[in-house]
């Protein structure tokens, strides 16, 4: 009695002459199970029907109807060719025809007369080549999956977090939720632009990202300011101006205390935003006077965005500029000095950012 | 005269029994195959694309052929396919083609015959 294994693979074997057919279905029989076609528009309905089921298939070329190139061609329009395996078996041994086989998609040639057992390894090969490449390529779909949604996931608890800290702002007063909502939204259209015009800094769609969640720290060093200098309406002393630009500073002691044992992205820009958001292209700028592109492109734009905004923001003016008006300010170098990097970006910008400022409204 | 065995037949028109009967195993099993040769059509296709001139035809259908024969391991009648085969490859020597035809008519004919007296 027969031993069938549990699970016998398929072979479809595609030949217009019936003792070509007969004669591999008897070699493979005992092992595999076999179903033949006799042309190629067979072999191509054959195909649609059971494409998960057939581990190879022999290929003859000239086939009435279809041919075996036209089978071939099929295969490749539904991404067949490369999970199944098609060995050609031909009469034909020229470099030319086989080089042409290959390039058509066939894996395996095999010259008539063939020698049975030759043929039996070949196939039982290619067949565990292509099921141990498969199954390495769904593996690699399924790692891909998993790490894109653990980076998700800790997208997601940065965000928290740093909303937690912006609301600690808030609640303090130092700024309104508006003012960060903003700067926030600002700074991904503007790094957006940066990132388009400026390929040398190689930005990803994610980092944009993290930068915009990063800018809404930008003035979390105010709460290490004293109160009364915050809130000061009127002009400051030298050295209340002295205490207040020191926010910046204090902004990268907070996070350090945030700062893991890996330094993360999302931690650097933090850090750079805090540390060099009110620095000049000029040098004019605190807390250290550095000059253009000294500074970190994400802090100059951070360090635009906050003064546009704060030109526009009615808590600090009590009649805030008109968006348009507030941007020639902006251009005309009225509110610090910008790089001319970043003003271009600006300018590209300025549209968007008219929107968004209508959409997020300050409530007076 | 009629054949017994497989064996018997391929010794006379010119087959190579012993490549059969590995892949068979049986001697039976190989009447069974070459008596399938009977069904086969590609000599028919060749015969009418020789008379109708059509080629291109006639190189695929002699193509067929040798496949066949050379599968079932009748190896002299496989040869003079190839012949054939060879000038009509590209239409490259259609004369030597019709000269090289008729042998294998003829031998294709003595195959088919002795494989009509297989028992």
């Amino acid at each position: 009695m027969k031993n069938a294994p549990i699970e016998m693979k398929t072979i479809l074997i595609a030949d217009d002459a019936p003792i070509n057919r007969k004669m591999l279905g008897f070699i493979f029989q005992e092992q595999f199970n076999v179903i033949e076609a006799e042309n190629g528009q067979v072999a191509i309905e054959i195909l649609e029907k059971f494409k998960d089921e057939i581990s190879i298939i022999f290929l003859d070329l000239m086939m009435p109807i279809k041919t075996g190139i036209d089978v071939l061609e099929y295969m490749k329009e539904i991404g067949l060719n490369n999970k199944v395996p098609v060995i050609m078996i031909t009469g034909e041994s020229t470099p030319e025809s086989d080089e042409k086989a290959y390039q058509l998609g066939v894996s395996e040639i095999i010259y008539k007369p063939f020698d049975e057992r030759v043929v039996m390894r070949r196939t039982k090969n290619t067949i565990e080549l292509f099921e141990n490449r498969n199954a390495l390529e769904k593996k690699l779909e399924e790692r891909t999956k998993e790490l894109q949604k653990s980076k998700e996931v800790l997208f997601h608890q940065n965000q928290f977090l740093v909303n937690a800290l912006g609301s600690v702002l808030e609640l303090r007063g130092y700024e309104s939720s508006e003012h960060l909502m903003r700067v926030r939204t600002f700074t991904k259209i503007m790094m957006g632009y940066i990132k388009q015009l400026y390929p040398e800094y190689e930005l990803t769609d994610e980092q944009v990202m993290l930068i915009s969640e990063a800018a809404i720290l930008h003035d979390l060093g105010k709460v290490a300011v004293p109160e009364h200098i915050i809130f000061k309406n009127t002009k400051y002393t030298d050295e209340e101006m002295e205490e207040f630009e020191k926010h910046t500073i204090y902004g990268c002691k907070i996070l350090e205390n945030f700062k893991q044992q890996q330094e993360t992205e999302l931690y650097k820009y933090c850090y750079d935003i805090c540390r060099y958001h009110h620095e000049r292209a000029d040098g004019k700028g605190y807390p250290f006077n550095i000059k253009e592109d000294k500074i970190p492109i994400w802090s100059q734009v951070v360090g635009l965005v906050d003064s546009y905004d704060g030109l526009i923001n009615p808590r600090l003016h009590k009649t805030p500029y008109d968006v348009k008006i507030a941007s020639k300010k902006v251009k005309d170098g009225d509110c610090g000095a910008f790089s001319e990097k970043v003003l271009k970006a600006f300018e590209l910008a300025e549209e968007e950012m008219f929107t968004v400022a209508a959409k997020i409204n300050y409530v007076i | 005269m009629s054949y017994a065995t497989a064996k018997e037949l391929y010794s006379k028109i010119g087959g190579n029994y012993e490549k059969m009967i590995g892949i068979f195993k049986t001697d039976d099993m190989v009447k069974e195959f070459a008596k399938m040769f009977l069904d086969d059509n590609s000599a028919i296709e060749l015969d009418q694309a020789m008379k109708n001139e059509d080629y291109a035809a006639a190189f695929e259908a002699a193509h067929k052929l040798k496949g066949v024969t050379l599968n079932i391991a009748l190896d002299d009648l496989g040869a003079q396919a190839t012949e054939v085969v060879e000038r009509l490859r590209n239409q490259k020597d259609i004369e030597g083609a019709k000269i090289e035809y008729p042998k294998l008519q003829e031998m294709y004919k003595k195959v088919i015959d002795a494989i009509k007296e297989l028992n």
